[in-house]
């Protein structure tokens, strides 16, 4: 009876769920979002990124169902490991959360390879892993979103995302 | 009839306490004042300089203050509720920053952006002098705590809840822009904005507390930014002309 409620409180705690806080959306997803009851913050990607390299387009497919077994096994049977596959891993690991290593995964992705969603990431992370530390930063942080902002002026959907982010900084 | 005895006090303490738990609660925590510049930047000449001859904003409370809006109760044989609204002002005190600081950094920041002019300390050798008058400046929003009990034979249970409301805050001040000693434009600004609340669904109790702050202190702030790009947009407007 002991074990019985030993392994039921056990359980209880090993089913809650991850909370997720990065959400993958393309650019034509983002045009039905409803930007003013929000705090989530969404990772926008162009038509360009994701129809250009199947593992990028795989892997956005299966994170919209957050099928994240399947892609863990689908990331790990990928042979190259070029820039797509280590974007695509980083986006992978921001979804479940796993900050340290979307890190790494980030710096072996090409240099402005996909702007502005990289700048964006590294801000994300920058902020995440600060705040894992205990160290919440968010003067530096809101400077770098606005950076991001002022250099693409015209990505609308940028700037609502941005907006939101300030908004998640501010709750958190 | 212990249990009950013992409920009923607690459930009277709790309610005369709940004004001073609540201000207890927000004044552990502090909350923000700052926002996002989403103006595109003007290419201008902004070798004009302004400077701000006088800024008074006595208008926001130095201290955040809770104050009892109202109180129902149902108190029946088996059933009871108590809901217990209350009415939370923002004050200085739940600013991790001081707002008249904070506006004239905003200020500053986006007239960097938007403004065709640039501000300086010197208020001597400015071209332009700008005075700033708050009549109005404040947040402020509404709390409910609830609990409902059910009483079945000798046993009983209850449920307790606590939710915010969006923040509501109103800003309105003078701006006069002058010459030396010729007033090139006067104009009054008024801001107000219901900022919508988040969510209710929170496990943790202080955090949906300090989370009302912050929410009541984003109303404060974005009402800013608007009155701030209106004004910036006229001294554009009246120092080429």
């Amino acid at each position: 009876m002991k074990r019985a409620i030993f392994i039921l409180f056990f359980l209880s705690f090993s089913c809650v769920p991850t909370e997720y806080k990065y959400f993958v959306r393309t650019y034509n997803e983002l045009q039905n979002i409803n930007w003013e009851r929000n705090i989530l913050n969404y990772l926008p990607l162009s038509d360009d990124i994701v129809y250009e390299s199947t593992v990028i387009r795989r892997t956005v497919s299966l994170l919209q169902t957050q099928s994240f077994s399947k892609l863990k096994v689908y990331l790990s049977q990928q042979q190259e490991k070029d820039s797509d596959f280590y974007f695509a891993q980083t986006l992978y690991l921001m979804a479940k959360a796993d900050y340290s290593n979307a890190w790494l995964s980030l710096e072996a992705v090409d240099k402005n390879k996909y702007e502005p969603i990289q700048s964006l990431i590294s801000i994300d992370l920058t902020y995440e892993l600060n705040k894992k530390r205990g160290f919440n930063d968010y003067v530096r942080i809101l400077d770098s979103y606005q950076t991001l902002l002022d250099n693409y002026p015209n990505d609308n959907a940028l700037r609502n995302i941005i907006a939101l982010r300030t908004r998640y900084i501010r709750y958190n | 009839m212990k249990n009950l005895v013992f409920y009923f006090c607690g459930l009277l303490l709790t309610s005369c306490s709940s004004s001073t738990i609540l201000l207890n609660s927000l004044n552990k925590t502090k909350a923000p004042l700052y926002y996002l510049h989403d103006t595109p930047k003007k290419d201008c000449d902004r070798t004009t300089t302004i400077s701000i001859s006088e800024f008074s904003n006595n208008q926001l409370p130095t201290t955040t203050t809770v104050e009892k809006i109202n109180r129902k109760i149902i108190p029946l044989i088996f059933y009871n509720y108590e809901e217990v609204n209350l009415g939370v002002k923002l004050g200085k005190s739940s600013l991790n920053q001081d707002y008249n600081n904070f506006f004239k950094y905003a200020l500053n920041t986006e007239s960097k952006r938007t403004g065709c002019f640039s501000l300086t300390d010197s208020v001597s050798s400015a071209d332009f002098s700008l005075q700033i008058k708050y009549d109005t400046c404040f947040a402020n929003s509404k709390y409910q705590m609830k609990s409902t009990t059910i009483f079945i034979l000798l046993f009983y249970g209850t449920t307790y809840e606590e939710s915010g409301s969006p923040a509501y805050s109103k800003l309105r001040f003078s701006a006069e822009l002058k010459r030396g000693e010729d007033v090139i434009f006067t104009k009054n600004y008024l801001a107000d904005r219901v900022q919508p609340f988040i969510s209710n669904n929170y496990k943790d109790i202080n955090k949906l507390r300090s989370d009302f702050l912050v929410n009541m202190a984003e109303s404060l702030s974005l009402n800013t930014k608007d009155c701030i790009e209106l004004l910036i947009q006229d001294i554009n407007d009246n120092i080429n002309n």
